[in-house]
């Protein structure tokens, strides 16, 4: 076997496996390094929590979310709530009304988020 | 003789080297995989770090709904439709209350936040939620006030044990 044909060959490998193992540590620091899905998890925390406040209220309320939320679709249904942002991946969180209760709403591409309590329901919309 | 050696010298020599150079690329590849393993769990705990809610809060905040909301437990005012919140109804102390007060989903609901609620003064049985497997995590404590049927207010003490979640629902 020709050894400085073979030693290139070792040689090409071995830069061959530098690229691989960069381009994967790349990759994987891009995916995680998204904002996007960090936002959009701590919103569905925040609004998760907001809801149950609300329904812990008596009486009618009003809140507002204090953040800018026009990268976002925000769905609204009686059991759960859904963020989801340009990727199209949806974080979700799941609630649990009392008997009676109804939750809806949907926002898009709005700045301003307010949840409002009237009566039984909770209603989610751009603040006015 | 000594063409002999040189030829015997130079096939030993590459038999080595590639045997060296095997037993290398065994070892780093193995440690290139773990730093590679390292690496991603490095960051997966850092965004868990960013987007962890102490689960304290969580069960806080759910559970204020036992003491505050009329369709619960708190006491309402029949005259004045005035709602009491932190006094809790005592007539109202019933698990068919807590059921449509709080109820999670019937096959997967053990994966969210379940409650034990007991007065401290024992007055009546402790109520609990429809997926409780008493895998209690925490407990919450509340200081409340009590109507009786008889209309005197006591102060009491509201205990929440909470059961975070279970990794699976128990065999009945």
């Amino acid at each position: 076997m020709n050894k400085q044909g073979v030693s290139i060959l070792m040689v090409i490998f071995e830069i061959l496996v530098v690229i691989i193992v960069a381009a994967m540590t790349a990759k994987i620091a891009t995916t995680y390094g998204q904002t996007e899905s960090v936002q959009a998890i701590n919103i569905a925390e925040d609004i998760f929590l907001m809801i149950n406040a609300l329904a812990a209220t008596p009486g009618d309320a009003i809140v507002e979310y204090p953040s800018n939320i026009s990268a976002y679709t925000i769905v609204m249904t009686p059991e759960k709530v859904a963020i989801s942002g340009f990727t199209g991946l949806a974080v979700e969180r799941t609630f649990h009304l009392p008997d009676g209760y109804r939750a809806d709403g949907v926002i898009e591409k709005k700045a301003r988020l307010c949840l409002e309590k009237k009566g039984r329901n909770i209603l989610l919309e751009g603040c006015i | 003789m000594t063409p002999k050696l040189f030829f015997w010298n130079k096939k030993a020599q590459s038999i080595f080297d590639t045997a060296r150079k095997t037993i290398y690329w065994m070892i780093a590849s193995f440690v290139i995989a773990m730093v590679v393993i390292g690496y991603v769990l490095i960051l997966s705990s850092y965004k868990e770090r960013l987007t962890h809610t102490p689960a304290e809060i969580k069960a806080d905040i759910i559970s204020l709904r036992f003491t505050n909301n009329q369709d619960c437990f708190a006491y309402k005012d029949s005259i004045t439709d005035r709602v009491y919140p932190g006094t809790i109804d005592l007539s109202k102390w019933t698990q068919l209350q807590l059921d449509a007060c709080y109820k999670t989903e019937k096959e997967l609901g053990y994966r969210d936040f379940n409650f034990r609620l007991e007065l401290a003064s024992a007055r009546k049985e402790g109520l609990t939620t429809n997926n409780y497997f008493n895998a209690d995590q925490f407990t919450l404590r509340r200081k409340v006030l009590i109507k009786e049927s008889s209309g005197k207010t006591i102060l009491d003490e509201l205990i929440i044990y909470v059961q975070e979640s279970v990794p699976g629902k128990p065999r009945e």
